[in-house]
């Protein structure tokens, strides 16, 4: 591989691993409390002085909130949110599929079809309609996003575990006698680890991605909690006075999902490579 | 043969381009080509949810704006401010403003022709009452009768001065309205319905039968918008042609757009933010005192809405009888904070806050920035109209926002209707001044009321039932080639006079 | 008899007309400490009768016994005859999990059946058992991709005796090797099979190693037995005209295989 394409294969690694630092020790360094707002230094473009004294770089929103500390802010909550439901898919999607793949016969046809079924179901509508339902929560993000969010987890793990099945040591567990869970712990799963984690940061960007536009749309985290989604929409009535306010946490957006989107692809590539 | 093609192409883009023009036209309001006289897209600040002016949602500016569209009342407010007659020609009163005696105009019908009669006033006034709507707060102990055709005679047991400004708010609908009737409603006003589709759009047209004469408009549409920037794109693109309740920060790019005419008119609304005094919390005068004092108004509304807002010195906004200025209530947030501790205040447990809609979110926000800068937390609700107006009425919250209109430019609307006990709206409760709101009923005398009302207002203003922060002037924007429009301090324009030029 | 009786065995693959039958009505007997090959050409329904001894395969009809006991798949089957039977298989690599180490492959049949499991350290008891196939202790730390085909094939032979089994199936179990080193397993196989006592059903179609490693044959052909008895009376004395066949082709083979080995050394 020659530099530039090295630079660029490394980008992602780059941005993701920014984000991940902003998630973690931004908060840490930058204090913001949703809740306050300064109406005087409302609307302020990036760069200017605040009536409180401080430099708010990416401007103020309309209630005079910095869109900086906002941004960063959003971040943690975009990781917490992603994280938090691509495990929870991966570990219910994880073992329906490979209980799927394992047992075979009637047990996979139900299953199987289960998948297909829910598979039917438009994602981000269901998500909307589970977050519309209830209070607006983390949790009921979380949840609402993993309802169709497991579905390729089970069928990535679903066709692995079929595969892995036939293989020799599998046969030889069985010959002695170990048994269907230590059998599934100990031969299956970790060979379907490869696929899931490929999809798993695929996932991530779409998660993230929903739980934006749950929150553009105020049904998903509750006011209180900043998120991306939410600044956006809060900004989208400004675009002509002041674009900062959608504009820069919608590029923070597109920029994560897109490192995602070739983090994963290249995941996909060393996982296939290594088969 | 490419010749030929050249053809087709060249048709199948005439009709097209036609086709577009077509489209255009008749979003835009333009005359079309037979002639019709021109419509009007129009898409003001509330949805409207219901058609019934007698029900929950009666008092709803969404449903006012639809009525006065649809059907007649006995009076209406005038372009002074002045009540006059819309079904009513005359009225008097007898026995000490108990009985009041309305002669009915002659010859008005409903829009299917038959006729309207004293019957459909005692009926009507029967509904409202029967439906117990917020419009029946107006009317207690009044009974109507019809001594003829075309008489009718409201009586109450104790004086009823501001039965006028009241009955402004009373439609009359057909006897025979029933289950199902207000789907496709059947009225005497300007217009009639052509189409509604609750919370999105409601489509009039002309009543030919309007005793006044049809409006020239050939189409009224009222579209409810929710989006802010939606419903100015639409504006500037001509979907709609009236666009009223702008917020401030939106004011100034539409005022630089050649093709849209943009007026401010001193309302009757004010941000209003009842305390629910039944919360054991906000049962003391010195915690809702204090709570008001947190806030600093004066700020969050310079900047906020430098243009349609100034700092309210009254319950009631100055364009309404009765209006009296209250000393104001300064910000003192250090004193606040002591006020609450001294009354033994729970600081640990939020207050709900509720509101609806989106243009009223930074400023309910910025109370409430306010408010947790002293410690008091505060749970920010906002909610659908249809929810809001029933979590309202039920006093599921502890602090309410609400822009409240006064349509009827009399106090007695909202403080005789809101404030006494009985009407449980705000959990405060309050003899003296019930009393007080009780004389001001019972006089037609204007001073004497004007002097009732200043009393009731200082007793609110002092136990601050709520919080009464701001008076609104209500900006309106409309598209060149509209003229005509009644613009009104409620946010209620009136469409029947309206001409739309082809632009 | 108490050593494994097969009777009847059929073994059908598929459904409907898509069936296809394996073995068609075979029927066998490997006696306690005995070692009976059964060869055949790739196809012919010998790995489908290992199968079925081991309970990896579910016959169609007849019956498989081991000392009285009739078998049904391996998790059916009373703990002591399951680890009674165990299996060598064809491909030393696959059979082995490839993200596990050595140590804890061998370990884990004491997992199944803790009855067997050594007293002591079961590291010790580990290294002991890899000494016995031949390999040094340090191999257990490794995981099977660091090891040639002869390990791994040794490895599994350990994990096979770990469980102490009293009949061995051994799929083609040096097939996959190379010539030198098929030696070297074999030799180890007629060593343990002497130490422990062993009984062994021999699959293969090398009829070069059967020769040196099985008492008696059986010769398969498209699902049937056509002929069996003892090794030497089939190597020398070939009834079945298949049989006939089948040892000319492999002295033909051997021939071949003779000469490349001369143009390599």
């Amino acid at each position: 591989m020659n530099r530039p394409r090295r630079i660029l294969a490394a980008l992602p690694y780059l941005v993701l691993g920014g984000y991940g630092l902003v998630a973690v020790l931004g908060p840490v360094l930058i204090g913001y409390n949703p809740r306050a707002t300064d109406v005087v230094s409302r609307l302020l473009p990036p760069g200017s002085a605040t009536g409180a004294g401080e430099v708010a770089w990416l401007g103020t929103d309309a209630l005079g909130r910095d869109v900086l500390a906002q941004i960063v802010y959003g971040a943690r909550t975009s990781v917490l949110i992603g994280v938090a439901t691509v495990l929870a898919s991966a570990v219910i999607g994880l073992t329906l599929g490979v209980i799927a793949g394992y047992a075979g016969g009637w047990v996979d046809a139900v299953l199987t079809r289960c998948f297909d079924v829910l598979l039917a179901f438009p994602g981000i509508l269901l998500a909307i309609v589970i977050a519309g339902v209830f209070e607006r929560s983390p949790v009921v993000v979380v949840a609402a996003l993993s309802v169709t969010a497991w579905i390729p987890f089970a069928r990535v793990a679903r066709g692995s575990a079929l595969a892995t099945r036939e293989r020799g040591w599998v046969d030889a567990a069985r010959v002695m006698g170990v048994g269907h869970v230590a059998t599934l712990r100990r031969h299956i799963l970790p060979f379907t680890a490869g696929p899931v984690v490929a999809l798993a940061t695929l996932e991530f960007g779409l998660v993230v991605l929903a739980e934006a536009g749950l929150s553009f749309l105020g049904i998903g985290l509750p006011p209180s909690t900043v998120s991306w989604g939410q600044i956006i929409a809060g900004g989208k009535d400004y675009l002509q006075i002041a674009w900062w306010i959608s504009t820069l946490p919608g590029i923070a957006l597109t920029l994560l999902v897109i490192s995602v989107g070739l983090f994963s692809d290249q995941l996909t590539r060393r996982t296939k490579q290594s088969h | 043969m490419t010749a030929r093609r050249r053809l087709a192409t060249l048709t199948a883009l005439a009709v097209l381009v036609a086709g577009c023009g077509w489209g255009g036209g008749g979003t835009a309001g333009a005359p079309s080509a037979g002639g019709k006289p021109a419509g009007l897209t129009a898409a003001g600040t509330y949805s409207v949810e219901s058609l019934d002016p007698h029900g929950p949602a009666g008092a709803s500016a969404g449903t006012q704006l639809a009525a006065q569209a649809i059907f007649s009342r006995l009076v209406r407010p005038g372009a002074d401010g002045s009540v006059t007659g819309d079904l009513a020609t005359r009225w008097t009163s007898g026995d000490g403003a108990t009985t009041w005696t309305f002669t009915l105009r002659e010859g008005v019908t409903f829009s299917d022709g038959s006729p309207l009669t004293a019957q459909d006033v005692v009926a009507s006034f029967d509904r409202v009452r029967e439906l117990k709507g917020p419009v029946a707060g107006n009317f207690p102990d009044t009974e109507v009768s019809a001594p003829s055709d075309r008489e009718v005679v409201f009586t109450s047991r104790t004086p009823n001065a501001a039965i006028l400004g009241k009955l402004t708010q009373f439609y009359v609908v057909p006897a025979k309205a029933g289950d199902g009737f207000f789907g496709a409603p059947v009225g005497s006003g300007p217009f009639t319905v052509t189409s509604f589709t609750p919370g999105e759009s409601l489509e009039l047209a002309p009543n030919r039968r309007h005793w006044n004469g049809a409006p020239t408009l050939g189409r009224l549409t009222v579209k409810n918008i929710p989006e802010l920037s939606a419903r100015l794109t639409a504006l500037r693109t001509g979907e709609v042609q009236v666009v009223w309740g702008i917020p401030d920060d939106q004011l100034p790019p539409l005022k630089s757009d050649p093709s849209v005419t943009v007026q401010a008119v001193p309302g009757t609304a004010v941000f209003t933010m009842w305390f629910n005094s039944r919360t054991p919390a906000l049962k003391d005068a010195a915690v809702r005192r204090a709570l008001w004092q947190a806030v600093d108004f004066k700020k969050i509304i310079s900047s906020l809405y430098p243009e349609t807002g100034t700092p309210a010195d009254s319950v009631v906004a100055p364009t309404v009888l009765g209006h009296a200025p209250q000393p104001p209530v300064p910000h003192d947030p250090d004193g606040a904070r002591a006020a609450l501790a001294a009354a033994g205040f729970d600081f640990a447990k939020p207050l709900r806050l509720q509101f609806s809609g989106a243009e009223f979110r930074q400023f309910v926000q910025a109370v409430a920035s306010d408010l947790d800068a002293i410690g008091v937390k505060t749970d920010v609700r906002e909610k659908e109209p249809a929810v809001f107006l029933e979590d309202l009425l039920a006093l599921k919250w502890d602090v309410n926002f609400q822009q409240l209109a006064t349509p009827t430019r009399d106090a007695a609307t909202n403080l005789g209707r809101l404030y006494p006990c009985a009407a449980g709206r705000n959990g405060y409760c309050n003899e003296d001044l019930d009393a007080l709101l009780a004389k001001a009923e019972a006089t037609d005398d204007t001073a004497e009321r004007e002097r009732f009302y200043a009393g009731a207002i200082a007793i609110t203003w002092n136990d601050a039932v709520g919080m009464y922060p701001m008076f609104v002037k209500v900006p309106y924007a409309w598209r060149q080639g509209v003229n005509g429009l009644v613009l009104d301090p409620s946010g209620l324009p009136d469409f029947s006079k309206v001409t739309v030029n082809p632009s | 008899m108490n050593g494994l009786e097969v009777t009847g065995l059929r073994v059908r693959y598929g459904r409907g007309r898509r069936a296809h039958e394996a073995v068609r009505g075979v029927s066998l007997e490997v006696g306690p400490g005995e070692t009976l090959a059964l060869v055949g050409e790739s196809g012919s329904g010998k790995t489908s009768v290992a199968r079925v001894v081991a309970g990896l395969a579910r016959p169609a009809e007849g019956t498989v016994a081991y000392e009285g006991t009739p078998l049904g798949p391996v998790r059916s089957r009373p703990a002591h005859v399951q680890r009674g039977i165990q299996m060598i298989f064809q491909d030393p690599r696959s059979s082995l999990n490839p993200r596990m180490r050595v140590g804890a492959i061998v370990a884990e049949a004491w997992s199944a059946h803790p009855g067997v499991a050594p007293p002591g350290d079961p590291a010790e008891a580990v290294a002991a058992l890899l000494g016995d196939v031949g390999l040094d202790p340090g191999v257990a730390g490794r995981r099977p991709g660091a090891l040639s085909g002869g390990q791994c094939q040794r490895v599994g032979i350990a994990r096979a005796l770990a469980l102490r089994p009293r009949l061995l199936v051994c799929d083609e179990a040096v097939s996959a090797l190379d010539v030198s080193v098929q030696a070297q397993i074999l030799r180890l196989l007629i060593d343990l099979r002497a130490a422990h006592g062993l009984a062994m059903l021999f699959i293969s179609h090398d009829l070069g190693v059967v020769r040196q490693i099985a008492d008696r044959t059986a010769v398969m052909r498209d699902g049937e037995l056509v002929e069996q008895g003892g090794t030497e009376e089939i190597f020398t004395a070939p009834r079945h005209p298949y049989t006939r066949e089948l040892l000319g082709a492999a002295l033909d083979l051997g021939a071949a295989l003779d000469l490349g080995e001369g143009v390599t050394g």
